[in-house]
This record gives structure tokens, sequence and C-alpha cells, in this order.
């Protein structure tokens, strides 16, 4: 105990002696108690609390409000409430809890129950997303699943031809907006067992902006970014049976999932023309182009999501305990299928080889851990996890219509002809850990993991992972402590091969390619999630308290991955994070903290141009005047500050204030080989975010506190893939031409909160 | 709140307490002595007036706001007593005669406490070993030796750790990384305390890496994400194998939480023949050039399905 803390509970006692000198002097006897048993059912008793005022949004801004709700600019309601019943004599309590009740983010929830028996709770809960207000569109319906063009839209075989499109132009809204229902129930049916059920309804609608294409190769792709509906709806059921004693604790669950979406697909009028003549867009069929072309996006499917699950934790001895999970699902999809094409114009000879997909993937997890305390100063640990999902979808070759452009092409030697890839996984992963106390306050940790992958239709069939770990964490003393520690990690996988490739094409169409060329993507590309890769992983941290006041703090984080048998794709990856925390309190009612984050992201990719002249002759070089070489840096300085002041003013008044500064720069390099085109910079990425609360409370009176709140947020963007972009800029895609977000924003709030 | 009325009665001066001192004594004349005064009364739990009468509100370790939380609920038969946390401690009652300060309890909690968060923790395992606490043992909290009271505080009415706006604080205490990536261009709605650590983690240890809430990463993103859910006629295979191998959960520079951006990222996997093998720059980027590759939404401007396609022509993610 610190000489401060001594002489503080010194001096509490001391106080307290005096109080009762003076309070048994001074109130009679049955003046105190009365005193006495109001003062304690305030210290023990939850009190209701609700606060109401105003609030200001200096400006409208998508971005500004995203999540939170403030997005226009004027007044808004603050609402918050806590309110609490609760019989001290019973356990019968309820309590309804609201907050931003005057936001499109509120959240509302009522509970009632008796402790120890049943509770009962119903929860309502708001999430907007504002995406963005800067989108335009051409399209009318913008927000249904049917687009269609203006009726004087002249149509053209590239932006650039667009006559109409100023004219055409309309502002759209780009956001979407979730609200969640939930209602609970949970009952201990005896001193061991438990029930509970929960069911959650939530809703999901706007629209969100997507990429519809018409065209079938990548020379004659005429593309629009057009406004997708979301008009989502999900509702889950859980159910879970519980057990407990200081010995054993199973739970048995069942958990269900459905998936709903109002929209089967989205349809729009192709904007371009069908030309008959070469070079664009040549291999369209002409009803693909306008006016009475028409493209069909699928939207996501209704699926369904089954889960029975069991886990069970068993203390063997008092330092020996085993736990185990099994949980079998199974998610399921039949939606009935799309047609081939929108498009009548488009012949079809070949029907659908089914009318759904009647997918299936049944998963099976098991996991078993063991944990013990053999020795006082020894901690072992060991888990295994099986994971698998036997993705059980039938197999079918399709024919399939590029982009609503053309007519089927029907010989199987074509590379149109594709069998689906139903992808199974399945995971085995062994982990063993030992924690050793090998001096005072010093702990020492040893690690191994073994993992091994098997999954199917991929370029790897099994790939192994070893991973070994050693830390050490210690206490130098109640001032300073800190750990270290280290991971490395070997994977490798058990042979690479476009299988993917092989099993999706026709064997009709690979025979058609020379030896030598059968394969998709390069041969020398290894994907990064089967490459094989050496991974590291280092953390460092110090904790230090040089006063009682002061408290600092120090993290660092480095990872690196290296793909060093990757000739093209991913070859290395680091990240590096960097963290200096600091919080003093000077005086008891005042504390001021800080920070810095440092943090940075680095990729190193490769790759090779190549066309189907060059296919073969630039196939098997390790290296090749086509190669280019990209990297990716980004780097994300945080910084915050704040401080808090309590009890100003004869214990009035607090204060406090937080300031956030956030700086991300992403920088993209490419650079290429002698036989390619002249690459050329690429501008930064960047984004910087300031905010600035201020805020402080004003007791005026006992239970009543004036509340006020100050907030300051700027962000400014710079993003190329969209800032310089109108809708035309791009020949072959019409864009919506809007821009990455920035704002700056000022929102104030009053209120008043009162309790009792 | 006594507190205040202490302080009043404390501001007074000593004049006014020497007074008091004396009137006291004449009144205690006609009144029971102290010796024979009604024993103090439990403020909350059973037997906790031992505690209390040290331990009120203006005590360095203030208790009473316990009655405010469940554990305060007496007439709930399973609520603990003071001791069955902290235990027995008659050497921190009855200091001993030659300690020179009073003991502390036999089990005190926190970052900062001597005792050991095993046995910190045990007592609240006695108690609450089952459901979603059930993996702790093993868990990489429980290895780390992070005590439950590091994060939760008992003696208070609300727990700012259980409510999803303060929850991060709690958080990122230790965790600096994931407060910096919070704060980027792209996250999740955190900071606006529509979505917490624990809507996604269970920090008392899980099944699922990285302490998740389900049992494999996909499954905890399509808890909230079941549109992504499948299975899709054609999949994407790093979309159903793990989101993360696209996706950062915390914060990014590159909208929607992407790892990189398209088309290099789709890059890292795609090189074949034509435009997915091209090397694409500043040339694709205005004023230089217009690259429908590489601008607006990249790759997705035309193969926008990257999450899977239940089209029967969306073998290439375009339907």
């Amino acid at each position: 105990m610190t000489t401060k803390t001594m002489n503080r509970r010194k001096d509490i006692f001391s106080r307290k002696m005096v109080y009762l000198a003076v309070a048994s002097a001074l109130l009679p006897t049955a003046a105190l108690a009365q005193e006495d048993a109001e003062a304690i059912r305030e210290l023990t008793q939850a009190a209701s609390e609700i606060e109401i005022g105003l609030g200001n949004v200096g400006r409208d801004s998508f971005a500004a409000g995203d999540y939170i709700g403030l997005k226009n600019k004027g007044p808004y309601v603050i609402g918050n409430i806590d309110l609490v019943g609760r019989d001290p004599k019973s356990a019968d309590a309820w309590r309804i809890t609201g907050s931003n009740l005057g936001l499109s983010s509120r959240n509302l929830r009522a509970e009632y129950g008796q402790q120890g028996n049943y509770r009962l709770s119903l929860e309502y809960d708001q999430l907007p997303k504002y995406r963005t207000e800067s989108a335009k569109t051409i399209f009318n319906g913008a927000g249904t699943n049917n687009l269609t063009l203006p009726s004087n839209w002249v149509g053209a075989t590239s932006t650039a031809g667009f006559t109409q499109l100023n004219n055409s132009l309309k502002s759209m809204d780009i956001s979407h907006e979730r609200k969640n229902y939930t209602l609970g129930f949970s009952k201990i049916l005896s001193k061991e067992w438990d029930a509970s059920v929960k069911f959650r309804h939530e809703t999901k609608e706007g629209s969100k902006i997507v990429g519809a294409v018409i065209g079938n190769s990548g020379g004659n792709p005429r593309s629009v970014l057009i406004p997708e509906p979301i008009d989502y709806q999900t509702n889950e059921i859980e159910a879970k049976v519980g057990y407990a004693t200081t010995k054993l604790q199973f739970q048995v669950g069942y958990s269900l999932s459905l998936f709903g979406n109002s929209n089967n697909s989205l349809i729009w009028r192709n904007p371009y023309t069908y030309t008959a003549t070469p070079p664009t867009p040549s291999g369209w069929v002409a009803p693909a182009g306008f006016p009475n072309g028409q493209g069909q996006l699928g939207l996501p499917p209704d699926n369904q999501s089954h889960q029975l699950s069991a886990s069970l934790g068993y203390n063997i001895t008092n330092t020996t305990r085993f736990t185990g999970t099994l949980a079998l699902g199974r998610m399921t999809q039949n939606q009935t299928f799309l047609p081939y094409t929108i498009n009548p114009g488009l012949t079809v000879p070949t029907p659908l080889p089914r009318s759904s997909l009647d997918g299936k993937i049944d998963t099976t997890l098991i996991n078993l851990a063991l944990t013990a305390r053999p020795m006082p100063k020894l901690n072992l640990r060991a888990s295994y996890r099986y994971d698998d999902r036997d993705n059980k979808t039938p197999q079918a070759q399709y024919l399939f219509i590029g982009g609503d452009s053309i007519n089927q092409v029907t010989t199987l030697a074509s590379n149109r002809a594709r069998t689906n890839l139903p992808l199974s996984y399945t995971q085995n992963l062994l982990k063993l850990d030992g924690d050793y106390q090998v001096a005072a306050r010093t702990k020492l940790n040893v690690g191994y993991d073994y993992e091994e992958v098997k999954r199917s239709f991929s370029q790897a069939d099994k790939t192994t992972e070893d991973t070994y770990r050693i830390g050490l964490r210690r206490s130098f003393s109640e001032m300073i402590s800190g750990g270290v520690s280290y991971a490395r990690s070997d994977r490798r996988n058990k042979g690479y091969a476009d299988t993917p490739f092989n099993e999706s094409y026709s064997a009709q169409y690979i025979a058609t390619l020379p030896a030598g060329t059968r394969w998709d993507d390069h041969p020398l590309l290894r994907k990064f999630l089967y490459a094989d890769r050496e991974r590291d992983k280092f953390r460092f941290s110090l904790n230090a308290s040089p006063h009682e006041m002061v408290a600092l703090q120090f993290r660092a984080d480095y990872n690196q991955d290296d793909y060093k048998n990757s000739i093209l794709g991913l070859t290395k990856t680091r990240s590096e994070s960097y963290t200096v925390d600091a919080s003093v309190t000077p005086k008891q009612n005042l504390t001021l903290h800080a920070y810095y984050t440092s943090d940075n992201y680095k990729s190193n990719q490769a790759g090779r141009s190549f066309a189907p002249a060059t296919r073969l002759a630039l196939s098997t070089p390790l290296t090749s005047p086509n190669d280019w070489f990209n990297t990716s840096d980004d780097r994300i300085d945080t910084f915050g500050l704040g401080f808090k002041v309590k009890e100003l003013m004869g214990g009035r008044f607090d204060l406090g204030g937080d300031y956030t500064y956030s700086y991300g720069l992403g920088k993209i390099n490419t650079t290429v080989g002698s036989a390619l085109a002249a690459a050329a910079p690429i501008p930064d990425l960047v984004s910087r975010f300031q905010s600035l609360q201020l805020y402080g409370t004003y007791k005026l009176q006992k239970n009543a506190t004036l509340k006020l709140s100050l907030l300051h947020r700027k962000l400014r963007s710079d993003d190329w893939g969209w800032d310089s972009v109108n809708p035309n800029t791009m020949a072959n895609v019409l864009s919506t031409g809007q821009l990455s977000p920035n704002y700056s924003d000022n929102v104030i709030g009053v209120s008043v909160s009162y309790k009792w | 709140m006594a507190a205040i009325k202490i302080k009043s009665l404390l501001q007074r001066g000593w004049l006014t307490m020497l007074a008091a001192c004396m009137l006291s004594v004449a009144v205690q004349a006609a009144v029971p002595t102290l010796s024979n005064a009604p024993v103090k009364k439990d403020a909350v739990l059973r037997g906790d007036a031992t505690c209390t009468g040290c331990h009120d509100a203006d005590d360095e370790f203030p208790v009473l706001a316990i009655g405010k939380t469940r554990h305060g609920v007496t007439a709930d038969n399973r609520t603990p007593t003071c001791t069955s946390c902290h235990g027995e401690s008659d050497t921190h009652i009855n200091k001993p005669a030659d300690a020179k300060e009073r003991l502390k309890p036999d089990r005190t909690f926190g970052k900062k406490a001597t005792t050991t968060a095993d046995s910190q923790n045990s007592a609240c395992l006695s108690c609450h070993q089952s459901g979603a606490r059930m993996n702790w043992q093993g868990s990489q909290h429980q290895s780390a030796d992070v005590p439950c009271a590091a994060c939760h505080q008992v003696h208070t009415g609300k727990d700012k750790v259980r409510a999803k706006a303060t929850q991060p604080e709690t958080c990122f205490a230790c965790h600096k990384e994931q407060r910096g990536q919070v704060n980027r261009a792209s996250s999740h709605p955190i900071l606006e305390g529509k979505v917490s650590c624990s809507s996604c983690h269970n920090p008392h240890g899980a099944v699922g890496p990285k302490q998740l809430v389900k049992n494999t990463l996909n499954e905890t993103c399509y808890t909230c994400h079941t549109e992504k859910r499948g299975p899709f006629l054609w999949e994407h295979p790093p979309a159903r194998e793990d989101c993360s191998n696209c996706h950062v959960p915390h914060g990014s520079i590159h909208t929607p939480l992407l790892k990189a951006r398209a088309p290099w990222l789709c890059q890292e996997c795609h090189l074949a023949q034509n435009h997915p093998s091209t090397a694409y720059s500043g040339t694709g980027i205005p004023p230089r050039g217009a690259a429908q590759q590489v601008l607006a939404n990249g790759c997705l401007n035309c193969h926008s399905q990257v999450h899977g396609s239940n089209h029967p022509s969306g073998a290439r993610k375009t339907r």
C-alpha cells in the first residue's frame, strides 16, 4: 500500500469517527436512521434515468451521418432512457433502455423477469448505412428490380456517344438500413438446468451500386454502374439447454437462420447499341443492343442454415479440465434458376441442366481441448480441431451465355461449357502449448501447432503448416511489466495444379488447346491462400508506471509473410504497428491521456502480361520482359488526445474532451518489364479524419443534470478511383460520377437528464 | 448522497466538532450507549455489515453499488455474499496485533491485485463456468493471466464492458492496433456503438479462430451478412473458404474493408490471358487514361458477383 493510500485511508477512518460523533450528537436517532436508510437506498438500488434534449447538425452529409444517423442538416431529438424497476424483497425486475431515440441509429430494449427464474426480453435496433449522395444514374426505377431508360435515350457503342447523357442523369441516394427485432426468453429450470430461446427478425432495405455488364469476352463488355435494390429479411431462432455443476457443464443447442430476398434479379435496359460492324462491340448479336436488349443480374438467393451443437466442459481434477464441442450444420440454397439470358431474341437451344441448384453444404466441427496444471508452475494445453465443410451440391454442365449478349454456343468444345465446382474443405488442427513460471513474476510460453487443410477442386489439394511459438512475460515490478513473443510458421502445399480449370472447363474444350497451354491462370502463379508461405510474427509490449499518477504503454506488432516460392502472385506482405500510450492523473479529479499509433502494411506482387499469341512462350521462363511488379504501401497514423475533469464548481461540473486524428496514405506503384508499355505513377489515396468532441455536465440539482456536447468532425479524402471519373470518363463503363467522401460538420447537443 | 453529507459536515470546522463531541457526551447519557446500540444491519448482501461498516461510498473501495447489480439480488438464492468472492478474510477484518497495517482480504480483484489471476477467476468461475464461458480454460485471455476484473467492474451499476457504446474502451486498453484500425475510413460501426468487439469475439474463450463467437470465421460474418452465405452455383473459392482472404475486419483505407485495392487485389489470384494479366498503372487514371479495370469499382465494374453467383450464366461472376 502506498503512503498516499495509507494516508487517505487514515483520513477516511478519522472522518468516519468524526461523522459518527457529530451525527450521533446532532441528529435525533430516528432521523439519523431515516437519512441513513435513504442514503443506503440511493447507493444500493439502481436508479432510473431519462435524458431529453435537442441537437443540431451543421450540414447535410451521408458520410458524416453514416451508421449514427446524423445525416441531415438541422435539429434532432436527443433521447436516452434507462428505466428500472425492482422489488428489493423479491427478484422481480424490469428494465427499459433506449439510446439515440431521436436518430435512425436508435435502440430500444425492454426486459422483464425474476432473477434466478426467468427473463423475457424484447429489443429493437436500427442501423443506417449511408454510402453516397453524389451518385447519378440515367435509369428510371432506381431502387426497384427493373431499370428502364429515359424515353428519349439515344444509344451508342460507347459512353462518348451518349448524347442524352447529361439530360438524363438523375441523383440517387445510395444507402440502406437494418432493422432488428429480437425476442428472447430464458428460464432457470432447476439448480443445474437452464434453457433459453431467442428469435431475431432483421430487415435490410435500401440500395447499393453494382456493376452490370453486357458482353461475352474481354474485348466487348459494355457496363453500367446501377442501383441494386436491397430488400432482405433474415429470421433466426437459437435455442439452448444447459446443465452446470462445478464439475460438469454441458449445453446443447439448435440454431436456424433463414435468409430471404424480395428480389431474385435485377433487370436493366442496355443503353449501348449493337453495330454489326466491328470493332465495337464485336461478338454481340443484334437483340442484345439498344433499344430492346436487356441484362439480368442474379441477386443473392434465399438460403437456409441449420446447426445442432453440443458442448461439454468437465473438470477432471481441480487442475485438469476437458472441453469438447460438436456442431453439425447444413447450409442449403435451392432458389429457382434464372434463365441463361433475359433477352428473348437470343437463341438458347440447350436448356438448363437443372431448374435449381439444390445446394447443400454439411458442416462438422469437432473441438477437443485439455488443460492441465500438473505442477504449480506449469500449465499445459492441448487442443484438436476438425472443421469439415462437405459440399454436396450436385454438379452439372452449363452452357452459359456471356452477359446476355450472344446466342448460346451449343458445342461442348467451347469455353462456354462449364461445370460448377462444389468446394469442400477439411481442416485438422492440433495445438500444444505450455507455460512455465521460470522465475518470480516471469512466465515462459512455448507452443506448437500443426495444421492440415484439404480442399476439393482447388489448386492445392492439401496444405500443411507447422507453427512454433515462444514468448516471455514478466512483471519486473509493480511498476514495470512487459512481454515479448515470436511465432514462426511454415506452410507447404503438396503439389499445385490448375485443377479448377481441368474440372470446370469441358474436356472437349481443353482438347482444342495446344499442348502446354491447357491452363487458365499462368502456371507460375501461386494463389496466396495455397502458396508456400513462411510467416513471422513478433510482439513486444511494455507497461510502465514510473509514478502512481502516470501510466505508459508501448506495443509493437510485426508480421511478415514470405511467399518465397511464388514467382507470380503475391510474393511478400509485411505489417507493422507501433503504439505509444500515456495517461496521467495529476489530480484525483483530472485525467489526461494521449496515444499515437503508426501502422504500415506493405505487399509485393508480381504478374506477367500475356495474350493468346504469347501464351505458350511466356508460360515457363522464370523471368520475362513481360513481367510487372506492384507494391502497395498503406501508412496510417492515428493520434488521440483526451482529458476529463470531474467535480469542478463545487462538485457540480464535469468536463471532458477527445481529439482524434487519423491520416491514411495509400501508395501504389507499378513497374513493368521492357516488353510492356511504360507504366505511369499512381496518385496517392489519402484520407484525413479529425474529430474533436467536448462534453460537459452540470448538476442543476440533486437529480437533474444539464449536458452539453460539441462535436466537430472533418474528413478529407482523395480517391482517384472516383474523384476524377465522370459518368462517361470510361469508354465502356457508364459510371455514377460519385465522389469520395469529404465533409466538415459540427454537431451541438443540449440535454437534461433526470434521475430518480 | 452520504459522501456529500459527510463533506459538508467536515467543512464546519474543528470548533463545531469540539462542540459536537461535548454535546454527544450529554446526549448519550439519554440514549443507549454504543455498546448497547443495535448491531448494524446488512446493506445489501447477507452478512455484509462486517464489510460495509468500513467500505461505504466514501471509502477507497466502495462496494455498496453491488446492490444495483444482479449480484445484489438476495431474493435470488444463488446470489453470493462478500466472502463468497473475497474469502473469509479474518486477518483483514481483525488486524493481527503484530501487523503494522491492515492486511488485505483473502482474495482481491483487478489487474494490479496481489491475488493471482487464476485465484481471482476461480471465484467467478465457481458460478460462471458454463455457456459462453465454458472454454475459458486454455483461452488466450486465460493463458495471458487476464483476470475477469481486468475488464469487468462488479461493484458498479453499469459495467462498461457490457455496454456496446463503452465496451471498446476496455478492449482498446490492450488491443491498441485495433483502436487505430477502427478510426480508418472504412470500418464496422464500432465507434458509433452499434457493433461491439463482443459482437464478433467471445473474450471468454471460443472454439473458433481469434475467439470468434461462431465456430468459423465465415459463420461469424454470416450472422450479419446472411446474403453471402449461399451455397452458390458458381462459388468464389477465397470467399467460400474465408472472408478474410480479401477483407479485414477492423478497418481499412480501401472501402469496403478490403486488404488492398482492385485490380491488384484480384490479380493476386487472377492472372489469365489478356486483361486479367495486364499491368495496370497510372496510365489508366485520368488525365493519362481511363481504364475500366482500374477506375470506380475496378474489376467489379463487370465481375460484380465476387461472393458467388447463382445465375446459370454467372461462371465469370458477371451475372
